[in-house]
């Protein structure tokens, strides 16, 4: 008891305690304010990428983002979010991608093209500033892949 | 009764103000420019509960002797479009027709954009 009081009493005078000034209450007075979900960030870049030649898919994330993404679909969140992982703080926003780049296209460029087109979009249509954005890329899709992949044949007759 | 003139039906009876409070930013909100609809979520998203009745999608909140809103959408938005610019109408829009209902100046109106809809995409 004695010893809280003491510290209190021993706050330098010089701190100064101040109310924290929020974007939102700057931008809007009192009329209130807008939040943009995460999901709303990941889906805007979720479409800024697929837009780019090149970039054959965006793939699902690993465990623990397949269990989020569960939990997206659970809660009503889409498909176009998915494999897109954003963390947006106040002003900026941070996005991660795993791709499937078509076989041929040059990986630097088409990741130029993505970093470009992402952050031109979230910017525009959220305000918020792209500071990374961070692309995996985990395959090459080529055509013929389709064919060995997809056989026409049904493939279940291991045993009979 | 006499002794709160300012707002009588309020004082009688808060919940179902507040359920008609709610029911007026709902229409207002789906009237508005640019709303897919009310981003309402089954699981405890945020909601206003009266007797017997739930409207989803909205929360109503008086503090300092004013109503204040948060409305929860789905907004239909093209590509590049600024999505705060396009959460100004409904900000004014429900604002509007919650201040017809209660015929007093209304709060803070918060626009939550839950998710997005593009509009080269089918419904």
């Amino acid at each position: 008891m004695s010893e809280l009081e003491q510290r209190d009493t021993q706050l330098p005078p010089e701190v100064e305690i101040r109310p924290t000034v929020t974007r939102e209450a700057d931008q809007a007075r009192d009329l209130g304010r807008t939040t943009i979900a995460d999901l709303v960030v990941a889906k805007i870049a979720g479409r800024a990428t697929r837009e780019v030649s090149g970039v054959h898919e965006i793939v699902t994330q690993g465990v623990g983002s397949a269990i989020s993404g569960l939990a997206q679909r659970v809660t009503g969140g889409e498909r176009s979010a998915q494999g897109v992982n954003v963390d947006v703080g106040e002003h900026e926003a941070a996005v991660d991608l795993r791709i499937v780049v078509d076989y041929g296209a040059s990986i630097p460029q088409v990741a130029d093209a993505i970093r470009r087109n992402v952050s031109s979009r979230v910017r525009a249509m959220t305000g918020l500033t792209v500071k990374e954005v961070n692309i995996d890329v985990v395959d090459l899709f080529t055509a013929e892949e389709t064919v060995t992949s997809q056989p026409a044949v049904a493939p279940q007759r291991r045993v009979e | 009764m006499n002794a709160a003139p300012d707002a009588p039906d309020e004082a009688a009876d808060p919940l179902r103000a507040d359920i008609a409070i709610a029911r007026a930013a709902v229409s207002a909100t789906r009237a508005a420019p640019g709303v897919e609809r009310l981003a309402t979520s089954v699981l405890g998203g945020a909601a206003t509960y009266g007797r017997g009745e739930v409207v989803r999608g909205v929360t109503v909140r008086h503090e300092r002797g004013a109503v204040h809103l948060e409305v929860h959408v789905t907004m239909r938005i093209a590509d590049a479009h600024d999505l705060r610019a396009a959460a100004e109408p409904v900000r004014a829009s429900v604002r509007h027709a919650v201040e017809q209902l209660t015929a007093r100046p209304v709060g803070r109106v918060d626009i939550a954009i839950d998710d997005v809809v593009f509009e080269s995409e089918g419904a």
